[in-house]
């Protein structure tokens, strides 16, 4: 069977291809997609160049230096210990986005996976994981995270690991959509009709059409990780050394700076909006661009 | 447009509600009336308005945590005495204002001095409980046995007696406790206890209905006493309602058996932020506060605020305990029982603990830059502590003179950890702890002073691990106390000026074996302190607690870090708050002037 | 429709087992552990095991687990560690401040999302549209906690023209406790003044807790009245002269509400959860709070059951959209 599976692949394969290029071409005229991508793109630059950006360990102060307004030297100033805001800033892109992407990883690739057995065996295991995925959903996702991260202990992989599981069943409710649409569609029936069956008709026709959907929401899902992580801090469950910088944490001695330096509240605020709203931007750009019914 | 109709329509909605509820003129328009802030004496407080006192109001103030329980004698922290010595009242008490007068509550006159073995208190009459039953000799004996008898798993809640009266059980200080008339009990002692008076004013050994006692079995670890709104004290005001985590709400005792309170009613809010403190008190939700960050005194006279400050009476400490490691473990072995600390186990992973070394641990203090500290997070009101006694305790100066103090010295610090054996490769790794959702007079910001520290040590070429857990008991205050943690911040506002109260408090031997919190065992420290505790002559009790100091602090049994001064603030209507220099304050002079 | 109603009631049960067999396994993999938590002291072996036996800690999970459902079928939740209280009492006397908050944020987001999103979704490309677009992102990638630290700073403190927290001002106020609703009790007691006051206090949490559902169905509704606007038999009524208020009212309101409704259902449960941090943020004594702090405290029954109820509401919302589906479109069948 494997002359005729060939070329039907190669008809086939086609259409992925023209669905990506298509979109790219739409996403560079959205330009909510290209604010978002200059974002992403600044807050990405930043995280992998932090050590340059900035001549100030994030994590040492100087007593002696303890609250200093913006100034030439701190161009945001200092907080209590008198550690510079701005590399904690710069250096707390690294841990906030670095628990976001590991978090979106896990959750989209364990997600997927049980969403790809759900939709494409059907039956009892559709059932089965379904209603589990119903149970998960039916938790409040917040408190959900805080258990996970009081049960695994304070550190960086463990609350990636917290917000990776509240992103398991959204994932898995996607893929499975996706796989069950898909199925019907015209270019499976062909594949199916000269012969193509099972992993195959799997990974070669269906997977890759689903990828579209998958990718949007994991973009959309890196918003919301961000934004957990710093939730976490907040409440007190981030990195447990208080010297590291990360925003939510940042974020949570927002009260105290109110009183005294206002502006030592907003910077953190403002980042983690900041790189919220480009993902949010980005995602929302790319669900347009791949959206069908606009394409027609 | 439909749309804009909409918002509009909400829009005016939410004005219209924001301008309704506008009262009284912001607080910036007032007098603001500043407290002196000499240290001769505490503070009074400042009457503007009208020199009356009236009755009637609520007054809405905010602490940082509520009780941590409803039974007085299981409690020792000052957030819950602030709600429950509204409630209930000791014998004797300490005056309004002072750390070293006593003045009678519940008994009316007393007799015993510091060298007798034996105390009679005579009982005011026709004082009832809140629940309607008398107060009598019987109550008061009922109350001191049920304490000295507390089964084993309540003794740990117990801190302030177990430590006074040497422990718990028959063998204890106190020898028994007789009712020898209707009004009068007879306390009988082991052996001369110079502070016993003052130690009895405390909150735990208030006086409680022995009814309420009986019908909430607080007895029982089952016991609902610490948890049921119970109406059994004799105070100034009585408990109502109780939402944990939310609110304390007293009502005034219109049968108190002095002048009753002038409040209608007193409700008591949780606010564990200094900083939301204060917005709560900007923001009109509260009427005062308790514990102003220092860096926001300012902020508070800036706008019309009353600021009154309390002389320091505290000392903050970093808690020392090299067999830190070996307690928990101890715990664990227990055959199959789940009373096991894995958690601890896990952090400590079966190492020993380097502070076991008399180097290290001098390394330690040297390590730790005290003056630094005084500045960003006590607002510049405060001092180095070189010794447990604050400056403003009148025997300061004679424990002094026996304790050496420690010097900055990074680099002389990590000479001494290379002398121990500890190099980069090898480096001395401690667990550091602090306490959360808390703040406490010595303590105005735990995780900041925490991260200083923790700097300060890593400079000295240790590696620090940082751990926090919930201040409460269970949680901080259970296994800080009871010598879990390597290494822990805790502090102590004295209650009574005497340096029992602070060194022996804290580092007196238990029935043989020293303190728990410290596991600090030095050669001829229990008998020091004896020595000292049972001294009646002033100038020789200051000799000997020279000694028993100098021992402690010798041996590193802790560090001792910085004295910090505390203040509470009121809006411009509260007025006659009485602060006392221990916090041992009531509300039962309080009055609100008109609006 | 009973039938569909009925099945999915049935539905449920699997679910709710499903939800106390997770948080079940789960909690118990907290660390800490409630005997201790109650002794305090030295907690000498005896006295752990005796604490254990009394809680019933000691027996295998099955066992445990198999007395809990019991308890469930006898409507008995167990009650706190920390304060002895039935769990269900608690819950009782906390929810409806959640119910409240949940109700003013609610309130926020259609009030205003829908009107704008069927303004965004007719004038779709124009300014407004692109305007309203950003906005809405906006929104979504606000944090509740930032935006409730501001809105708190901006309008209670540096100008002071709403309260800071709290449910009602406890200085001016003391209104009795009837069903726990602020406002309700308030009205009750005839206190028209507290009324006022309280709906002051729900103003700015409501706002924090609503922007996020507020620009989400912003964004629902223009999709979805973009969709219908498409929809042939939009256009037949709009050829055949109708005016366009009536078209929209009858024709496009109806059905654009359909997904709409379903994300108010998935938001009830968000916000139910989600109010943890507003709650904190303005002193809310509602349930998001009081579960984050049993599960802080280790207090096994209040999370156990304080989480099944929470998620038995969820569930219950969700039925209650599914359900009023069929009265907002008949043509969708159920089998």
């Amino acid at each position: 069977m494997t002359a005729p599976a060939v070329t039907v692949g190669a008809t086939v394969d086609e259409r992925p291809v023209g669905l990506w290029t298509d979109a790219f071409r739409r996403m560079r005229r959205s330009p909510a997609a290209i604010i978002g991508g200059v974002i992403v793109g600044f807050f990405v630059l930043v995280a992998i160049f932090a050590p340059f950006l900035t001549s100030f360990d994030p994590a040492r102060g100087n007593l002696a230096d303890s609250y200093l307004p913006p100034g030439p030297d701190h161009w945001m100033g200092t907080n209590i210990q008198g550690q510079d805001v701005m590399a904690r800033i710069i250096f707390g892109s690294r841990l906030t986005l670095g628990i976001a992407v590991l978090s979106v990883v896990i959750g989209v690739s364990v997600g997927a996976f049980f969403g790809a057995l759900a939709g494409y065996f059907r039956g009892w295991v559709d059932a089965v994981i379904m209603r589990a995925v119903d149970v998960m959903l039916s938790i409040p996702g917040l408190l959900f995270a805080i258990g996970v991260v009081t049960w695994l202990g304070r550190g960086v992989v463990q609350i990636a690991i917290a917000i990776a599981v509240l992103n398991v069943p959204i994932f898995a409710r996607l893929l499975r959509a996706s796989l069950l649409s898909l199925r019907e569609a015209d270019y499976v029936t062909a594949a199916r009709s000269v012969g193509v069956r099972g992993p195959t008709l799997l990974v070669r026709h269906l997977l890759p059409n689903a990828i579209g959907p998958l990718i949007v929401q994991a973009t959309l899902a890196l918003a919301t990780a961000v934004v957990d992580a710093a939730a976490l801090g907040f409440l007190g469950l981030g990195p447990p050394d208080p010297a590291t910088p990360e925003w939510g944490m940042m974020l949570s001695d927002t009260y105290r700076y109110l009183n005294n330096a206002a502006y030592l509240a907003f910077f953190p605020g403002i980042a983690i909006v900041l790189s919220v709203l480009g993902f949010n931007l980005l995602g929302d750009g790319m669900r347009e661009a791949l959206d069908p019914k606009l394409r027609r | 447009m439909r749309t804009w109709r909409w918002v509009s329509v909400l829009a005016m909605l939410v004005l219209v509600l924001a301008a309704c509820g506008q009262q009284a003129a912001s607080p910036s328009e007032s007098e603001g009336s500043e407290a002196p802030a000499d240290s001769a004496e505490p503070a009074p407080s400042e009457s503007e308005g009208t020199g009356e006192p009236v009755a009637g109001g609520t007054l809405v103030f905010a602490g940082a945590r509520l009780a941590a329980s409803l039974d007085p004698a299981r409690t020792s922290d000052g957030e819950s005495f602030r709600v429950l010595q509204q409630i209930y009242e000791p014998l004797i008490d300490l005056a309004p204002g002072s750390s070293s007068e006593l003045v009678g509550v519940l008994a009316e006159s007393w007799e015993g001095e510091p060298e007798d073995t034996t105390y009679v208190f005579n009982l005011r009459e026709g004082v009832t409980f809140h629940d309607g039953t008398p107060l009598n000799a019987e109550a008061v004996k009922i109350n001191f046995d049920r304490m000295q008898n507390f089964v084993e798993e309540i003794q740990g809640d117990a801190y302030y007696y177990g430590q006074f009266m040497d422990g718990f059980g028959p063998d204890n200080l106190i020898t028994s406790v007789e009712a020898t008339d209707e009004l009068t009990v007879t306390i009988n002692l082991r052996e001369p206890a110079p502070t016993f008076l003052y130690q009895i004013t405390l909150t735990p050994f208030s006086i409680v209905s022995p009814a309420i006692l009986e019908s909430t079995n607080a007895d029982s670890v089952d016991g609902t006493f610490g948890t049921d709104v119970v109406q059994g004290g004799t105070g100034p005001f009585v408990l109502e309602d109780y939402v944990p985590e939310d609110n304390a709400t007293l009502v005034r005792n219109e049968d108190y058996w002095d002048t009753p309170a002038y409040l209608d009613r007193l409700i008591i809010r949780p606010i564990a932020d200094p900083a939301a403190r204060l917005q709560a008190l900007q923001g009109e939700s509260v009427q005062g506060f308790d514990l102003v960050n220092p860096s926001d005194y300012e902020t508070v006279t800036d706008e019309g605020f009353s600021l009154l400050e309390r002389l320091s009476f505290n000392t903050l400490y970093l808690g020392i305990t090299p067999t830190a490691r070996e307690t928990v473990a101890a715990l664990t072995t227990d055959d199959d029982t789940e009373n096991d600390r894995t958690d601890l186990e896990e952090i400590y992973g079966g190492e020993e603990s380097p502070l076991q070394d008399l180097a290290v641990r001098q390394a330690v203090a040297m390590a730790i830059d005290k003056e630094a500290l005084i500045g960003p997070f006590y607002g510049g009101r405060g001092a180095a502590a070189d010794t447990f006694l604050p400056e403003t305790s009148a025997w300061a100066e004679a424990v002094a003179a026996g304790v050496e103090p420690t010097t900055f010295d990074a680099d002389g610090a990590r000479d001494l950890l290379e002398g121990a054996g500890f190099t980069d490769e090898n480096p001395a790794t401690i667990n550091f702890w602090f306490p959360t959702e808390v703040t406490r007079p010595y303590m105005p910001d735990p995780a900041g002073l925490h991260q200083a520290i923790k700097q300060m040590l890593e400079d000295a070429g240790f590696v620090v691990n940082s751990q926090s857990d919930i201040w409460d008991s269970p949680g901080y205050l259970f296994d800080g106390q009871n010598g879990y943690y390597d290494m822990h911040f805790l502090g102590w506002t004295g209650d009574y000026d005497d340096p029992e109260n602070f060194y022996g408090v804290h580092f007196g031997y238990s029935q043989g074996e020293p303190a728990a919190q410290f596991g600090c065992a030095v050669d001829g420290l229990d008998d020091a302190i004896n020595t000292a505790t049972s001294e009646t002559d002033e100038a020789a009790r200051g000799e000997a607690w020279a000694t028993a100091a100098g021992l402690i602090h010798e041996n590193v049994c802790f560090v001792t870090i910085a004295h910090g001064d505390t203040a509470l603030a009121f809006d411009d209507t509260v007025q006659d708050y009485e602060p006392n220099p221990t916090g041992s304050e009531s509300f039962r002079t309080v009055w609100l002037s008109g609006e | 429709m009973g039938k569909f109603i009925l099945r999915r009631l049935l539905l449920l049960i699997p679910i709710l087992l499903g939800v106390t067999l997770l948080i079940f396994l789960f909690i118990r993999l907290l660390p800490g552990d409630p005997a201790s938590a109650i002794l305090g002291e030295r907690a000498t072996p005896e006295a752990t095991e005796r604490v254990r036996n009394a809680l019933g800690l000691d027996r295998p999970l099955h066992e445990q687990y198999l007395e809990y459902l019991s308890g469930l079928a006898r409507l008995d939740l167990g009650s706190s560690f920390l304060t002895n209280r039935d769990v269900v009492d608690d819950f009782l006397q906390r929810f409806p401040a959640t119910v409240e908050l949940t109700a003013a944020a609610l309130l926020f987001a259609l009030t205003l999302g829908i009107p704008l999103g069927m303004l965004t979704a007719k004038r779709r490309g124009s300014w407004m549209d692109s305007a309203g677009t950003v906005l809405s992102l906006v929104g979504i990638s606000i944090p509740i906690f930032f935006l409730g630290l501001m809105l708190k700073w901006l309008f209670a403190i540096e100008v002071p023209i709403l309260p800071d927290s709290g449910r009602i001002s406890l200085i001016d106020y003391n209104i009795p406790r009837v069903t726990n609703l602020m406002t309700v009790d308030a009205a009750l007691a005839g206190e028209w003044g507290g009324v006022v006051d309280a709906l002051r206090h729900l103003i700015l949490p409501g706002i924090a807790l609503g922007t996020i559902p507020l620009a989400i169905i912003m964004r629902i509704t223009r999709a979805s009245v973009i969709d219908v606007l498409n929809e042939d038999y939009v256009r037949t009524a709009n050829a055949k002269g109708l005016p366009s208020v009536i078209v929209d009212s009858r024709h496009v309101l109806r059905n654009a509400l359909l997904p709409v409704v379903t994300v108010i259902g998935l938001q009830t449960g968000l916000l139910l959860g989600g109010a943890i941090l507003t709650e904190t943020i303005f002193g809310w004594g509602g349930v998001g709070k009081w579960i984050y702090d049993a599960v802080v405290n280790n207090d096994y029954q209040v999370i156990q059951s304080g989480v099944l109820l929470l998620a038995l509401i969820f569930v219950l919302v969700n039925l209650a959209v599914d359900v009023s589906y069929a009265f907002l479109n008949p043509r969708i069948r159920y089998s």
